[in-house]
């Protein structure tokens, strides 16, 4: 034996062995990993299994993914493979209640049609003229269908979220109940200046196409049973008895959205009309945010230098930077949350800011936030605002960070510890509280998000921010189950360097103050210039005195020495960074490299030394 | 398994008593910078993650490991040492796994000693310190493929220059084999179960699940027994080489 072993014969023995061994454990051992990552990337969450443990009647998923196609795409079949194993495990936790049946919709074949038939959508190939197919339809036993159309390597993070909500979605075939309270115009109507019919806000529209709308009166006293979500849109008018309501829908597990604002500038209201006063646009939940460890002040607009909306002043003029509107990007908004992971531009509109009271059970988790550039204002400084800059004099940032909406949730108790006089005593206290709020209401409305074109009597939207995606994430998040809304979106695949972002934030705001004024005197040099020549007829030009040609020739130049200038400025604002990468790079590969050398010099020396001695 | 030992010492000592070993650590870590900052933009790229880094290690040590590699049989057999380890009485299973084992913890050292990036990383951002992790047990499984992979190709010939050429082209295969242009020879005729068999026998695409942050038993099975069977074909190669 050993003979046979140690021979060219035991060369090839060992080979197929080897690839016999591999190919085996390929097969009998799926799925027995250690997850090292930091929010254990590949390991189903508490809140799927228990998605998984809960469900009563069996899901049927088919998995469409194209083999032929796909044959050449080596990192889409490591990410299909990534697909396919969390459905493996999906089904394998799922004790029978999911039946997975993985396809090839081959071209040409019946498993393509039914792909299609399903809806999911295939991805031509430039190379082969194939298409490709990514997708993962389900079906519950009332034939009910939810589709994933395709997996985009992108969504990687929400991979889970977006599996579990599907599965807990057919597991729930009812349309979720959305109970709406809104003191705002969002179903349309007449304008009250011009007296033309208003379409509803598209949001809305949006959302009632995914949910179950009903409309409730701003002075309910109970929250009806079957209302999953309950939204609320700039609830000023809220009677004592519905904020009692909303107290104890929220303490029994009722979920909860709502969008206050200190100075709603959609408000066309009487009361805000007339009195042409700030707090006439404003918002609020009465006791309600401070028992769930909120601090939030109506009578604040949060204003940010960095984050501020550049705004139309009307034709053919500059366009005006408004801090008291706000885009905020990706790095403000929470990338980590299932609502506002997959968003990367949001705007807000005059929005308050929210503060988590200190010593409260209550988890804050912000959704979106200001930059350190900001501050807050009294909303009266908006309220007879005609230019949006006259807001930038005397503006000073306080180097806060302002929470503008946040996810509430755990324990939270009652804001009316002693009830209301003349309804029965209510709940206390609840372990799980699932709230949303949003301290801005125009970030609802069409003008903040979307352009509207009506095309032959349709409709047609197209959104340049992601604020009706905020909404509808929203209640989609809220209507799922406790388990659902627990599985976050995982994966902060952005990491950014956030000692080169200090940087630059430093040298922006260093820059800034320069750039500006250099800017100025430019506008002040063009403008006396033009003055200068308006007067001249140019036919004339030659006939200038020296003097005059002297002074238009100074001007010029001063011209072109500012222009200069803020080229260096501009040039100087990534000197540091451009820096700090150069001392870096050869830190990395220069020290240790010396150090060795070093090192070994110094034993070589000594060992020289010690034999001399 | 005492012998195990004293192989491994003895030679492990031997790396460190020679310039050639000072001279393979500077040339590693100098490339593996500069691999990382220039060619994988790391720095330009923004991202708090090793990335950059870790990427280039599979094309780094299919030069560099078949140089540590070639020299641990091929210059035994010209020198004629071979012959006075053969009279030792350690068996050739230990020597095999002592000079493996030797050249594996030395190609650790160097690679324990990029731990700037670490630091550098960490300074510039908040990584998922668990990847790196990986990461770095991946690349050394990785460095174990090539030098058993090496150790073999050594046993092979007297001539070091030729053990690191065929060194190379063997490691290359396990490299290449999961890259489209590969997988594109395959796919006109093969059926699709073969296409994904050698692209599970790649290197690149298990040591990219590994440095994601999971480590997947069947990755590292794969990576012990390539290891296991090269340095037992190392010891087959060794026996009928003998009379040579």
């Amino acid at each position: 034996m050993k003979r046979i072993m140690y021979s060219g014969a035991g060369l090839l023995v060992l080979l197929l062995a080897f690839f016999a061994f591999n190919m085996a454990t390929g097969v009998m051992l799926p799925g027995a990993r250690l997850d090292l990552t930091e929010q254990k990337l590949y390991t189903l969450s508490d809140g799927t299994r228990e998605i998984l443990q809960e469900l009563e009647e069996p899901i049927d998923l088919y998995f469409f993914f194209s083999e032929g196609a796909s044959k050449d795409l080596v990192v889409l079949r490591n990410y299909q493979r990534r697909v396919a194993e969390m459905l493996k495990e999906y089904e394998r936790r799922a004790d029978g209640m999911i039946r997975l049946h993985i396809i090839d919709p081959e071209p040409f074949s019946e498993a393509e049609d039914r792909a299609a038939e399903f809806g999911l959508q295939a991805i031509p190939l430039s190379e082969s003229g194939d298409s490709l197919y990514f997708g993962l339809a389900g079906t519950n036993e009332l034939a009910q269908r939810e589709i994933i159309s395709f997996f985009a390597l992108e969504q990687e993070n929400m991979l889970e979220y977006e599996l579990s909500r599907m599965i807990s979605t057919l597991a729930k075939p009812d349309k979720p109940q959305v109970g709406l309270i809104s003191g705002l115009p969002v179903e349309g109507g007449m304008n009250p200046y011009s007296q033309q019919p208003q379409a509803p806000w598209v949001a809305l529209e949006q959302m009632r196409q995914v949910f179950d709308v009903k409309n409730l009166a701003e002075d309910v006293d109970a929250i009806p049973e079957d209302i999953q979500v309950l939204l609320l849109i700039h609830p000023k008018a809220l009677s004592e008895a519905a904020l009692y309501a909303v107290d104890q829908f929220v303490l029994r597990g009722g979920k909860l959205l709502a969008f206050v604002d200190p100075f709603a500038e959609a408000d066309q209201g009487m009361e805000a009309m007339i009195d042409g006063m700030a707090d006439g646009k404003a918002s609020d939940l009465g006791p309600l945010l401070q028992a769930w460890g909120v601090a939030y002040n109506p009578e604040r607009v949060v204003v940010d230098a960095r984050q501020g909306m550049a705004v139309g002043r009307g034709q053919g003029q500059r366009p005006a930077r408004h801090i008291g509107w706000l885009e905020v990007e990706s790095a403000q908004i929470n990338g980590e949350d299932t609502i506002t992971a997959p968003l990367q531009l949001l705007t807000v509109a005059t929005g308050g800011a929210l503060v988590p009271v200190e010593g409260s059970q209550t988890e804050f988790t912000p959704l979106l936030q200001s930059t350190a550039d900001s501050a807050l204002l009294p909303s009266d400084a908006f309220s007879k605002l005609q230019d949006p800059e006259d807001l930038l004099p005397g503006f000073a940032p306080d180097a806060e960070v302002y929470t503008l909406a946040a996810r509430l949730s755990g324990p939270a108790s009652t804001a009316y510890p002693d009830g209301l006089e003349g309804y029965e005593a209510g709940l206390q206290q609840a372990d799980n509280i699932n709230v949303v709020v949003v301290a801005d209401t125009d970030m609802l409305t069409d003008r903040m998000w979307v352009q509207v074109q009506d095309l032959f009597g349709q409709r047609i939207s197209q959104p340049w921010a992601d604020n009706g995606g905020l909404l509808v994430n929203a209640l989609d998040n809220l209507s799922g189950s406790d388990a659902l809304i627990s599985v976050r979106s995982r994966g902060d695949f952005s990491r950014p360097f956030t000692v080169v972002e200090e940087l630059q934030r430093k040298a922006e705001s260093r820059f800034r103050a320069s750039e500006q004024r250099l800017q100025e005197r430019l506008a002040e040099t063009d403008q006396k210039l033009a003055q200068l020549q308006q007067g001249q007829d140019p036919s004339q030009l030659t006939e200038l005195t020296a003097e005059q040609r002297e002074t238009i020739q100074s001007f010029l130049d001063e011209k072109v020495a500012i222009r200069k200038q803020l080229r260096d400025v501009r040039f100087q604002l990534n000197a540091d960074i451009d820096a700090l990468g150069t001392q870096l790079k050869l830190l990395n590969t220069m020290l240790m490299p010396l150090l060795l050398t070093l090192a070994v010099l110094l034993w070589w020396l000594l060992g020289r030394v010690r034999r001399k001695g | 398994m005492n012998n195990l030992g004293v192989i491994f010492k003895r030679e492990l000592g031997g790396y460190f008593a020679t310039p050639l070993a000072y001279i393979f650590i500077v040339i590693f870590l100098v490339l593996a910078s500069v691999f990382t900052f220039y060619l994988g933009a790391f720095y330009e790229a923004g991202q708090a993650d090793l990335n950059a880094f870790f990427n280039f290690h599979p094309w780094l040590y299919l030069f560099l490991i078949p140089a540590v590699a070639m020299r641990l049989w091929a210059e035994e057999r010209k020198s004629g040492t071979i012959e006075l380890l053969m009279t030792l009485p350690v068996s050739r299973g230990a020597m095999v796994v002592g000079k493996f084992l030797a050249a594996w913890v030395f190609v650790g050292i160097a690679l324990l000693l990029t731990f700037p990036m670490v630091l550098t990383v960490n300074y510039l951002g908040n990584p998922d310190n668990g990847a790196i992790i990986t990461g770095y047990i991946g690349s050394w499984l990785l460095a174990g493929g090539y030098l058993a992979i090496g150790s073999c190709m050594s046993a092979l010939t007297k001539n070091q220059v030729i053990a690191f050429i065929v060194s190379v082209v063997a490691c290359f295969v396990f490299i290449v084999s999961g890259v489209s242009m590969v997988q594109n020879l395959f796919s006109g005729w093969a059926p699709q179960w073969v296409l994904d068999t050698i692209a599970s026998f790649s290197f690149l695409i298990r040591f990219d699940a590994i440095s994601k942050g999971v480590l997947d038993l069947r990755d590292l099975l794969y990576f012990f027994s390539l290891m296991a069977v090269w340095l037992f074909a190392t010891a087959i190669v060794i026996d009928l080489k003998k009379a040579d």
